[in-house]
């Protein structure tokens, strides 16, 4: 049985496979190979997914959600229509749409995947992916970071040997990994990233400009008012440095306004961010303790590398020019569907492997005797970039006399302080009373290749073992929670997968008609019209016969290369 | 085993052999199927690869004493040839001072976004010593500067001085002189935005620092952030002194210090700061900054969805080893001051109403309003000490926290209870009084409804102190 590779990205997922003949990506129910990670539930509480949801974000934005990846690992849920969303539950539902997709392309059930996830991903989201893919109905043994899958895409297609430096920066996250690849082996040296940096955040950055030079707050627009700026702003970034100026004409406060877009204004937005990435690239570098002239080749991945800015930034940093000739877009998916074949242990990929790094330290909290004001300082347990799998044991004592527990807390980060780094959990174990010092209690870290940590806690006096997976984690959910979830999300049907391209059509229609003007307007609403009058005949040849004609003209109406 | 043994080789200093038997032996030693065995056989390799290093410089030493010179030579040339700012990173001058200064006047590499092109590589390391040298020397003549104006010209006199030695590229290199003239431009709008304290903690008047390209050139953003920092950490520095005086003098705000630090990445080269500046002045932006925790708001970037409900994140409540009882004394002053505050909330109002719509005495109104206020007093204790401040305003205001046996937060169910209790010993009137005077702090409804009023505060700061005390 098939194990399929997915990339579950903050914008776009996609999936691949590996098979006989090589890697190839799933094409989903509307023949392509992203699927953009919205979701939403229509008028008859249909569950929506992908291209169609997305169409829909503008005009239905209280029943659709996009980019809620970066919400992993926390607590916050999201309502759509009357029904709340974990992050992980909206995951699941782009996993189970890329399930289908797959199960439709093989012809067989699939019920194993690779799930890939930013390197910088910390242990909470780790989780949080992971459970997204048990609610999918997917079992996930196997966690790989996004750098490295690329690496791998990289390291097959050009059988090159050397050092490389992947370079990830896609919708929402940015991850930086240094990878060495000779006689099938793949070794990650370091990674380092930001959690809350990406192509988005580019978007975000142009509108809030706007809204200042405006004098508007974003709370005063219209949901769809802001979802147009949105994808106005996300089109004139993907062109800016291809046009001197761009005159965009913007709906906003229920005004008509002309807004001019160039690349020296973009320019400015983006310095700040462009400075929040460039401290892992060098960070990286630091702790590979590899100088830059012994980096064979700059990777360029994920959709938001294209930006030249981003292309002339490392460029000087490295002196050389980055490569990216394998589509940005999807390698990280071929390099997790490759990693799935190794899984299901594919005779052809026998001899490659891999190690990977950690890329934060773990620790724990001890007591700040010097600054009790400060809370409690960090012990690392595991260095960062430590490779992995590991497990390493630290020997702490109580602290005070008679003391008859001893409390465990689990952080990861690089800060002295514990409060600034991220808590993962707790353990608390009892220990005899004995002055201060004497009873001491052995911390075993254990780090395995998916990113997630074990921890075991032994009182050196009586012997005793505690051991969790880390326990407390925000978002976790109980067995009897997940079940309840299952449920939930079993309740939620998606159309029929032959409806989906004329779903996918009316949202657009929908789209272009709130975009549109005048005589245009009428001209959608007579097409879209037509478009209804057919569906209801249920003729097949001729649903498909206008479906073409319409995406004509609409492809030509649409000005916007939107997805 | 010894490593050589792990891997089944002979000790040898060729890197590729090793790297060669590293591979066959991780084939057998899957890391996901043999965690230990792999991490035995991983530092063995890593192990190998240091140890044939060492064995290579030591056979070149010791068989060719006069190449090693000429070698280092190749290596130097080759350190300035690779004059991108990150090769700069990697360069292992002897103090992470030099190392940074070594980046800045190295790095010459005009800002095209097109062109990637190579510095010229002529800079010694000693040049970029000398230059630090003059800039620490010029950091610690430079008085604490109460006159703005001389602080201008330090800077000035800071880039100055380093253009000699650079003045040949400074012709060759008109991007450069661009770049230090922005320099000048931005320090000067710098100046000019502290010289007024109403405006200088607004984040939108920092905006123009990025208005500049320049921004993303290492040498432009490091020392424009040097500039920046020893001003910020002047007036700061200035403002915890009178501060301490009794007078009060602006700061620069926390949010403005992020800003910067986003921009700068201070934290990241606090070693390259330390060095160049007053460790006091140091330690006053780096204390500020280490204070405020940084959190980025996860939905930052979320697109629709009706509404985002988010969780508050439960904070683990406060424990102690030992803890204290609230004093009875304290406790009735609280109670006194809630059903004050009560009065002037509601009652106040209502003894007006009551003496206007019903033509009552002021004192019968009074006296109704304060049994009204009496009443309304159980019904709000109950709801404060059972939510999550465990606590009426007055017990609040006292440090002090109503907790079950266990010390932990009681539920409205419990709080029920617990106000039952109360209405209950309130009969026994002045023997009531008496007999909680000898209780200890732990009285008669505190026991009958098994709860506790804690003094948090004391508790806290008992528990603090002998933590220090002990330490």
């Amino acid at each position: 049985m098939a194990i399929i590779g997915i990339d579950l990205g903050t914008t776009n997922s996609a999936c691949g496979v590996m098979t006989d003949e090589g890697v190839t990506l799933i094409p989903n129910r509307l023949g392509e190979a992203l699927t953009p990670s919205v979701v939403g539930l229509d008028d008859d509480g249909k569950l929506v997914v992908g291209k169609t949801a997305k169409e829909r974000l503008i005009n239905h934005s209280d029943t659709t959600v996009a980019a809620f990846k970066r919400l992993m690992g926390t607590d916050h849920k999201i309502k759509l229509g009357r029904q709340q969303f974990s992050a992980p539950e909206l995951s699941a539902l782009v996993l189970r749409s890329l399930k289908e997709d797959a199960e439709a392309y093989l012809k067989e059930e699939v019920t194993e995947a690779v799930i890939s996830v930013p390197a910088y991903f910390n242990d909470n989201q780790r989780q949080a992916t992971k459970l997204a893919g048990e609610l999918a109905g997917l079992k996930v043994e196997r966690l790989i970071n996004e750098p490295t899958a690329a690496a791998i895409a990289y390291g097959l297609h050009d059988k090159r040997e050397g050092n490389f430096l992947v370079l990830d920066l896609g919708g929402g996250t940015f991850d930086v990994s240094i990878l060495e690849f000779f006689d099938g082996i793949m070794e990650v040296h370091a990674s380092a990233g930001d959690n809350f940096l990406g192509g988005e955040d580019f978007v975000e950055a142009m509108i809030d400009s706007t809204l200042e030079e405006l004098a508007l707050k974003k709370s005063s627009l219209k949901p769809h008012e802001l979802q147009n700026l949105y994808m106005q702003m996300e089109t004139a970034k993907r062109r800016i440095s291809q046009q001197s100026e761009q005159l965009l004409t913007l709906k906003i406060g229920g005004r008509e306004l002309e807004w001019r877009v160039t690349p020296e204004w973009f320019e400015k937005l983006s310095t700040p961010l462009l400075l929040r990435a460039k401290r892992p690239i060098e960070r990286a570098m630091r702790d590979a303790d590899l100088p830059p002239s012994k980096i064979d080749e700059v990777i360029l991945v994920g959709g938001s590398t294209r930006l030249a800015l981003f292309r002339s930034m490392v460029g000087r940093m490295f002196g050389r020019l980055p490569s990216c000739h394998l589509d940005p877009d999807t390698v990280v998916a071929m390099g997790a569907a490759i990693q799935a074949g190794l899984k299901a242990k594919n005779s052809a990929l026998d001899d490659i492997v891999l190690t990977d790094v950690c890329p934060y330290t773990l620790g724990t909290g001890i007591v700040n005797e010097d600054s009790p004001q400060l809370g409690n300082y960090f012990l690392p347990i595991i260095e960062r970039n430590t490779v992995v799998p590991v497990s390493i044991v630290r020997s702490v004592c109580t602290a005070r006399d008679d003391q008859n527990e001893v409390c465990i807390d689990i952080y990861q980060g690089e800060n002295r302080l514990v409060k600034k780094n991220v808590y993962l959990g707790e353990l608390t174990v009892p220990v005899p009373k004995k002055p201060r010092g004497e009873e001491v209690v052995e911390v075993r870290y254990s780090y395995d290749m998916n990113g997630l940590l074990e921890v075991d806690v032994t009182v050196a006096s009586t012997g005793k073992t505690f051991n969790k997976l880390v326990e407390f984690t925000p978002g976790a959910l109980s067995a009897q929670d997940k079940a309840q979830a299952l449920v939930k999300l079993a309740k939620l049907k998606f159309h029929p997968r032959e409806d989906e391209e004329n779903q996918a059509l009316l949202a657009r229609g929908e789209r272009l008609y709130e975009a549109g003007l005048g005589e245009q307007r009428d001209y959608i609403s007579k097409l879209l019209a037509s478009f209804d009058r057919v569906l209801d005949k249920q003729n097949l040849v001729e649903i498909g016969k206008v479906r073409a004609e319409i995406t004509e003209i609409f492809d030509k109406l649409d000005g916007e290369d939107w997805i | 085993m010894s490593p050589w043994e792990i891997l089944e080789l002979e000790p040898c200093n060729d890197a590729r052999a090793i790297k060669r038997a590293y591979a066959k032996k991780l084939k057998q030693t899957r890391p996901d199927e043999k965690p230990e065995e792999f991490q035995q056989l991983h530092s063995a390799y890593k192990w190998a690869l240091k140890a044939a290093e060492e064995l290579k410089e030591e056979k070149k030493e010791g068989e060719e004493p006069h190449s090693t010179e000429v070698l280092a030579e190749v290596a130097s040339a080759e350190q300035a040839a690779l004059s991108t700012e990150a090769a700069q990173l990697q360069g292992q001058a002897e103090t992470p001072v030099q190392q940074r200064s070594e980046l800045n006047h190295q790095d010459q590499s005009p800002v095209t976004h097109e062109a990637i092109e190579q510095a010229p590589p002529e800079v010694s390391l000693d040049q970029g010593q000398e230059t630090e040298g003059e800039r620490q020397r010029e950091a610690s003549t430079e008085k604490p500067v109460e006159e703005q104006h001389s602080k201008d010209k330090n800077a000035h006199e800071d880039i100055v001085q380093e253009n000699p030695i650079e003045e040949d590229d400074t012709e060759q290199d008109p991007q450069r002189a661009l770049r230090i003239a922005e320099y000048h431009r931005v320090l000067e709008q710098v100046d000019r935005l502290l010289q007024e304290p109403s405006n200088f903690n607004v984040k939108e008047n920092w905006r123009f620092l990025t208005d500049t390209p320049y921004m993303l050139d290492e040498e432009y953003n490091w020392n424009l952030g040097l500039s920046i920092f020893e001003r910020f950490a002047r007036i700061n520095f200035q403002a915890s002194e009178t501060t301490s005086k009794g007078k009060k003098q602006a700061q620069i705000s926390n949010n403005i210090l992020q800003y910067c630090n986003s921009l700068f990445d201070w934290d990241g080269n606090a070693s390259y700061l330390y060095g160049a500046l007053d460790e006091s002045l140091c330690d006053c932006i780096f204390n500020s900054l280490q204070s405020e925790e940084v959190t980025v708001d996860p939905a930052q970037g979320l697109r629709g969805g009706r509404k985002l409900i988010r969780q508050k994140i439960t904070q683990p409540e406060e424990t102690y080893d030992q803890y204290y009882f609230g004093h009875l004394l304290a406790r009735g002053v609280a109670v006194l001051l809630d059903v004050l505050l009560l009065y002037v909330a509601v009652g106040f109002i209502a003894s007006i109403v009551m003496m206007k719509v019903y033509d009552m005495s002021e004192g019968a109104a009074t006296t109704i309003t304060l049994g009204i206020c009496g009443l309304a007093y159980l019904l709000v204790a109950w709801i404060a000490e059972s939510s999550r401040f465990q606590a009426t305003p007055g017990k609040y205001l006292m440090g002090y926290k109503v907790t079950n046996k266990k010390f932990e937060r009681i539920g409205y169910g419990h709080g029920l209870w617990r106000l039952l209790s109360f209405t209950l010993t309130l009969p026994l009137g002045k023997i009531g009084w008496l007999i909680n005077c000898f209780l200890g702090g732990n009285l008669i409804h505190d026991r009958l409804s098994a709860s506790h009023v804690i003094n948090m505060r004391k508790s806290r700061e008992e528990y603090l102190r002998r933590l220090r005390g002990e330490g």
